[in-house]
This record gives C-alpha cells, sequence and structure tokens, in this order.
C-alpha cells in the first residue's frame, strides 16, 4: 500500500481517539475522585464516632471503678470495725487501734482527705487526716460534734448496707472555699450492731481530683474535648477554658445555658450521640448511686464535643491530600489513552491493510479466473484457428495441385472438346462413332483424376479415426505432386515397407505427405531425387523423405515448423505447410525432426505410434 | 497460303486433336513428343520450314519453358503459340515477355485456335518476307 496517506493520516487519527479515550477515562477519575472523597469524609465521620465512643466509655469505666473502690473501701472499713469496742464507754484501746488502723489505710491508698467515725450523737470517734500524705490522729479533745452537717444526717437516715454519697464540690475550710481547689466527695454509711441496730456512722472524704484524674488519663486521646458535668450542666472538669465548679461560685454559666437543646438531648437520654450545628456530641451518664438508692436523681454527665470542622473532611484539604495522587493518575491516564489511542489506531490500520489486502487477493483471484477463462477461450479459438490454418493449407495445397491437375484433366478434356467438333461439324459418319468411344475413354479418365482430387480437398470428418494405411498415402501424396512437375528430371523414388494401420484421418496424413513431399521437390532446382522410405519397428512407424535439394541454412532450421514462416517466393506459399504438418502429427501422439545442411539435400523423419495390435483392423 | 505447323506435346490425344481442328485449314501438321524433339526438328536452320510452333509447358526431359527458350534464341521470327492445361496468369505473363505469339489454354474451341494460327501464320510470313 501506499505509505503517504498514513503519514498524513497518522496524527489526527491517533488524536481522535486519544481524546476519546482519555475523556472517558478522565470521566471516571473524576467519578472514582468524587466516590473517594465521599468515602474518605464518612470513613472519617465513622472513625470520629467510633474514638469518641470508645473514649468517652473508658472514662466513664475509670469513673465507675473509682466510686466502685472507695465504696469497697467505705464497705471495708465499716463492716470490719463495726462489732469492736468503740461505741462502748471504754473504748480508749479500741479507739487507738482504730486511729491506727486509719491512718496506715489513709497513707496507703492516698485519695481519702479523713477518715472518720462518729457515734449516734454525730460525735467523732476517731479522725484521720491526710496532711498531704503524712495522716495523722486528732486528738481526742479536738473532735467534734457534727450532728447537724448534712453528711450526717444524710447517711444516719440511710437503711442497712446503703452508702451515701455527697454532691462532688469543692472543699470548704472555716467557710471559704479551699485555696488551691479541693474538689471533694463524702462518702457514708452506717456501722450495724449485730442486731441491725446503728451504731454510728464511717465518714470517708475522697479527694474528687483523683477520680478527675483517672477520668483525663482514661480519656487522654480526646483529652482536648471531653468534659464531666453534673446533673445541671456545671463542668466539674473542661479542658478549655469554661469555668469548673462555677456553682460554688453562684456563677450561671452551664451547658444548659449555653447549648439548650443540645444539653435537653443530653439530659433526657442515658448515653448517645448526635450532630448539632455545634458539632458531634458524644455523652454517657455515670450514676455514683444506684437511682433506687437515692432519693434525688444523682448522675455526672461525661460528654465529649468534637467541633464540625474536626469531621468534616473539606474538599480543598481532601484536594491537598490527594493532590499528588491524583495527579499521578492523570498522568498515567494521559499516557495509557495516548497508548491505547496508538494501538486502537494500529489495529484500525491493520484491519484496513487486511481488508484492502484481502480486496486486493480477491480481485487478483478474480482476474485470474479471468485470465484462465480467457486462456481457456484463447486456446479453444488457436485450435479453432490451427484447424482453419490446416484447411486454408490444404486448399493452398490444393490450388498448387489443381495447375498440374489441370493439366491433366484440361488434356483430355481438350481431346473430348476436338472430338465432338469434328463429329459436330464434318458428315463422316464412320468416323463419329470412333470419335464418341474415343470420348467415352477421356471421360473415365477425368473422372478418375478428379475423384482422386475431391478425396485429399474434402474437409475432415469429425467422428472416430479410421485406421489409415501411411503407404497408401505416400502413393497419393506422390501421385499428386508429381502432377505438379513440369517434366521428368526430378524423380520421386519409394521404398516401402509392409506397415501396420494409425488411429489417423487419411485424409491428414495425406496432407503431411504431400506437403513434405512437396517441400523436397520445390528444393530441388532442375534435375534431382526424392526418397521416400517406410519402416516399422513394432512400436512405431517411421518415415523418412530425403530431398537432393539445396538445403535449408542452420539460422533457419530451428524456424522451419513457425507459422508463416517461408523462404520462397511470395506466390509459393504463406509458410503454413509445415506448421500444419506438425500441427497434424502432433495430433497423433507423432513426432517430426528435420535435418539439413547446405547444397547437400534435407532429410525429414516423422515418427508415428503405430496402432496396438489388437486394435489392428 | 500452306503452312507448317508444328504441334510439341507429350500427349498423343492433343497432337490429334490439334491436328482434328487445324484440319480444315489445310496447313501441314508436324508433330514433336517433347520438347526435345522439337529442338532437333528445327536445328539451326528450320530445316522443315516450320512456320508457327504450338508447344505445351509440362513435357518430359525438356519441358516448354526451356525448349521456347531456345525456339525465342534461335528462331525469333516464328511465332509461338503456348497450348497449355495451366490455367496461370503468371505462366502465361512470362511467356509473353519471353515473345511468345499467344497464349491459350486448354480445352479450346476450334474457331478459335484456328484464328489464332491463322493470324501467327499471316505474321510468320510477314517475318519471313522482311527476311
Amino acid at each position: 500500500m501506499n505509505e503517504a496517506p498514513i503519514s498524513f493520516e497518522k496524527p489526527r487519527g491517533v488524536a481522535r481517539r486519544f481524546a476519546l479515550v482519555f475523556s472517558a477515562a478522565l470521566l471516571l477519575l473524576v467519578a472514582t475522585g468524587a466516590a473517594h472523597f465521599l468515602i474518605r469524609e464518612r470513613t472519617g465521620r465513622i472513625e470520629v464516632e467510633t474514638r469518641e465512643r470508645l473514649n468517652l466509655g473508658l472514662g466513664k469505666g475509670a469513673i465507675d471503678r473509682g466510686l466502685q473502690d472507695v465504696i469497697s473501701d467505705l464497705a471495708f472499713l465499716a463492716r470490719h470495725n463495726e462489732n469492736s469496742d468503740l461505741f462502748s464507754d471504754d473504748n480508749e484501746a479500741a479507739r487507738r487501734a482504730l486511729a491506727e488502723q486509719f491512718r496506715v489505710f489513709s497513707r496507703q491508698k492516698g485519695k481519702y482527705d479523713q477518715i472518720r467515725v462518729l457515734d449516734e450523737t454525730g460525735q467523732e470517734v476517731v479522725r484521720v487526716n491526710y496532711n498531704g500524705g503524712e495522716p495523722f490522729a486528732t486528738a481526742e479533745a479536738e473532735l467534734q460534734n457534727k450532728s447537724e452537717r448534712y453528711y450526717f444526717t444524710e447517711t444516719w437516715a440511710l437503711r442497712d448496707r446503703d452508702v451515701y454519697i455527697s454532691p462532688f464540690d469543692l472543699n470548704i475550710e472555716h467557710g471559704h472555699i479551699e485555696r488551691p481547689e479541693v474538689p471533694m466527695i463524702r462518702f457514708g454509711t452506717l456501722m450495724l450492731g449485730t442486731r441491725g441496730n446503728k451504731r454510728g456512722v464511717l465518714l470517708l472524704n475522697y479527694l474528687g481530683s483523683s477520680l478527675i484524674d483517672d477520668f483525663k488519663e482514661a480519656t487522654a486521646n480526646i483529652a482536648d474535648h471531653v468534659m464531666l458535668l453534673n446533673s445541671d450542666g456545671f463542668w466539674l472538669s473542661d479542658p478549655g477554658d469554661r469555668t469548673e465548679w462555677g456553682f460554688m461560685y453562684g456563677l450561671d454559666d452551664t451547658l444548659a445555658k449555653r447549648v439548650p437543646e443540645v444539653w435537653q438531648r443530653i439530659k433526657a437520654e442515658e448515653s448517645g450521640q448526635f450532630y448539632a450545628s455545634e458539632g458531634l456530641f458524644t455523652f454517657a451518664t455515670i450514676h455514683p448511686v444506684s437511682d433506687s438508692a437515692a432519693r434525688v436523681p444523682y448522675y455526672w454527665k461525661a460528654v465529649s464535643q468534637v467541633a464540625p470542622r474536626r469531621f468534616t473532611a473539606s474538599l480543598s484539604g481532601f484536594l491537598r491530600q490527594t493532590l499528588p495522587l491524583y495527579v499521578t493518575m492523570f498522568v498515567l491516564l494521559a499516557a495509557g489513552s495516548f497508548l491505547v489511542a496508538l494501538a486502537r489506531f494500529h489495529h484500525r490500520q491493520v484491519v484496513t491493510e487486511f481488508e484492502s489486502e484481502r480486496r486486493f487477493r480477491e480481485l487478483l483471484e478474480r482476474r485470474v479466473e479471468e485470465r484462465t477463462h480467457e486462456l481457456r477461450r484463447t486456446e479453444e479459438e488457436k485450435n479453432l484457428v490451427v484447424q482453419r490454418l490446416i484447411q486454408a493449407e490444404k486448399m493452398t495445397a490444393v490450388g498448387t495441385m489443381a495447375s498440374g491437375i489441370g493439366h491433366e484433366i484440361n488434356n483430355p478434356l481438350y481431346a473430348i472438346l476436338g472430338l465432338a467438333e469434328a463429329i459436330r461439324d464434318d458428315d463422316e459418319a464412320d468416323q463419329a462413332r470412333g470419335h464418341a468411344d474415343k470420348i467415352l475413354g477421356y471421360t473415365r479418365q477425368i473422372g478418375g483424376i478428379v475423384k482422386n482430387l475431391t478425396g485429399y480437398a474434402q474437409p475432415f470428418r469429425d467422428d472416430d479415426h479410421e485406421p489409415a494405411d501411411v503407404n497408401e498415402s505416400i502413393r497419393e501424396a506422390v501421385s499428386m505432386v508429381e502432377r505438379t512437375l513440369l517434366d521428368d528430371r526430378i524423380e520421386i523414388r519409394t521404398d516401402l515397407a509392409d506397415l501396420p494401420t494409425i488411429a489417423a484421418y487419411a485424409e491428414e496424413i495425406n496432407q503431411v505427405l504431400f506437403n513434405v513431399v512437396r517441400n523436397g521437390v520445390q528444393s530441388v532446382d532442375g534435375t534431382g531425387i526424392i526418397e521416400i522410405s517406410s519402416h516399422y519397428d513394432s512400436e512405431r512407424i517411421t518415415l523418412r523423405v530425403t530431398d537432393s535439394g539445396e538445403g535449408i541454412a542452420p539460422e533457419n532450421l530451428g524456424k522451419v515448423f513457425d507459422p508463416f514462416f517461408t523462404t520462397k517466393e511470395p506466390d509459393q506459399g504463406e509458410g503454413l505447410g509445415l506448421y500444419v504438418v506438425h500441427q497434424i502429427i502432433q495430433k497423433y501422439n507423432g513426432s517430426i525432426s528435420v535435418k539439413s545442411e547446405v547444397g547437400e539435400g534435407t532429410t525429414c523423419v516423422i515418427e508415428f505410434p503405430a496402432m496396438p495390435p489388437e486394435e489392428k483392423a | 497460303m500452306k503452312q507448317k505447323i508444328l504441334v510439341v506435346d507429350d500427349e498423343i490425344s492433343v497432337r490429334e486433336t490439334v491436328r482434328l481442328q487445324l484440319k480444315g485449314t489445310g496447313h501441314d501438321i508436324l508433330e514433336a513428343g517433347d520438347g526435345g524433339q522439337a529442338i532437333a526438328m528445327l536445328g539451326d536452320s528450320n530445316p522443315a520450314g516450320v512456320s508457327v510452333i504450338i508447344c505445351d509447358v509440362r513435357m518430359p526431359n525438356i519441358n516448354g519453358i526451356e525448349a521456347i527458350s531456345f525456339f525465342r534464341a534461335q528462331h525469333p521470327s516464328i511465332p509461338i503459340i503456348v497450348l497449355t492445361g495451366y490455367p496461370d496468369v503468371k505462366l502465361a505473363v512470362g511467356f509473353m515477355e519471353k515473345g511468345v505469339f499467344d497464349y491459350v489454354v486448354k480445352p479450346v474451341e476450334k474457331k478459335r485456335l484456328v484464328a489464332k494460327v491463322e493470324k501467327a501464320a499471316i505474321q510468320s510470313a510477314a517475318m519471313r518476307a522482311v527476311e
């Protein structure tokens, strides 16, 4: 194929396919990016939600465990000592032992500001102050009566093994809030006699800061946005700048005030998670005392607040993070699209080439077919032409012969004419009969000559070959050729052996021999000899026609069988004689060869396959 | 005037037919069987006094063409009528170029042959008179 149109077509073809493939790929990339963004945002939210819930749970657990420890300590100390002699009149030894016990306990635990036992009157019996890690038992003279204080009355009002827990607030010393702030919870429980009678009260002043520390430690992962609130919405712990323990200072700053709807929801539900305009809120409720034991609902709320910007993935942020990835993908897609476009273009090109090649091949096959058909037709036409040439040549030969034969016929005709004139013109009746007899004789003579001539000139029949007698053909040919001679200085000798017949038209064999013998005669100038012999050797019949003529020049020897080749005068034939001879001999699977030397003469050897014996007539 | 007409032909039937057709003219008819006999008969001096030759073309030994060449060379005054079976224009033209008197193709009718022979005889007499 032609290269020029392809190289011109290539950039455009590739660019068009690239645009198609790349726009599709780009669409896919944008869709992928959008999905990526959405999934990432959703995953981010879920991640945040899960983290908040988990950490808040940890914080709540830490407080629950801390409280449980305190309640356990409380129960241990109360049960362990309620049957001692503490509440009898002579309790000196028991008091000392208990004080010692409390002192060790206080130092070991490090989270109780005071451990006290009060009797039924509210009078302190034993009191150990923590004293910053150096606990000491208060002297008997300094023990006070606390019967009027809320924690005594609340605890004394308990039943059985219930526990009183005071509100979580700051310690007050001598009417003022202790500085630095000391968060405090008072735990109280009854000390019962063996019959279940109330004998006294055990009180623990729990240093709440450790509880808050535990909470903060457990929620360290979300430390910057987790808070602890009491049931009124005051902050007990807050990572930011919001006021803690506001109720202690008569302030009115609560979460309930700041975000009423949010607080409503947190207050109403035990735990949960929801989105508000202020962000994601996650909350859990802590019950220091079981609700059934508490006379008024007593709970704290652990709340985490994640600002909207923390979980809302921004598009610009997303792009900033994923830009290198998407730029890389963009480049890869562009390169891939280009390669695909190139491959498709080449594929298309190959397909086109293949297609055109196929068409070309089909065209070629059709042309070959047509050409074959044409050749076959040409071959048929050629055969027809050859057949016509044979006939034409024969007619030429007939023409040549006619002049010879004409002489022969015209002589008796002339005699007949003369005799007839004599009969007509003369009154010699006696001679008329003799003339008539002569006329009859000449007429028969003419009849014989004509019979010979018509036998030769007849067109070939197309029926089966009849066995032909080659010797008979030789005699026929010699007889005809002789008639064309002007005199008898050319002698034609024959030496004929016994021959089987051959499968051929006798007329065609006659034509072969007439041509060959005539050629011999024509090559002789003046006086000469033509020798004709036949021979049979069980396989083939061999005929030799030798003349003593001028011979054929070597350069012409190879052309003698070509049509229209002749060295004779223009009036002596068209040069078809030996060509026709060759055609006829080939037709009967025979062969012809010519040997010649200039000045010596020419020998023509013709061979025919003999008819197989069983087919012989 | 009585003339001597030589008929040269190898076919006796032809010689006899010529004789038959010319019988009424009163001319003497001489015969030769081939070119050789005719040449021998005329020789160098035409002793028989032949006035007109009627000659065939195809003959054994010496054919008509050679014989006529001889006649034209040795006896140019004797008119020659070629009487042949070949209806061949080329052959005829060739003979006319050699100076033969006429070319007649067999079979020829009596009155035509007679006319040609008489014409030739007149020319022959004229030629002899000139000599």
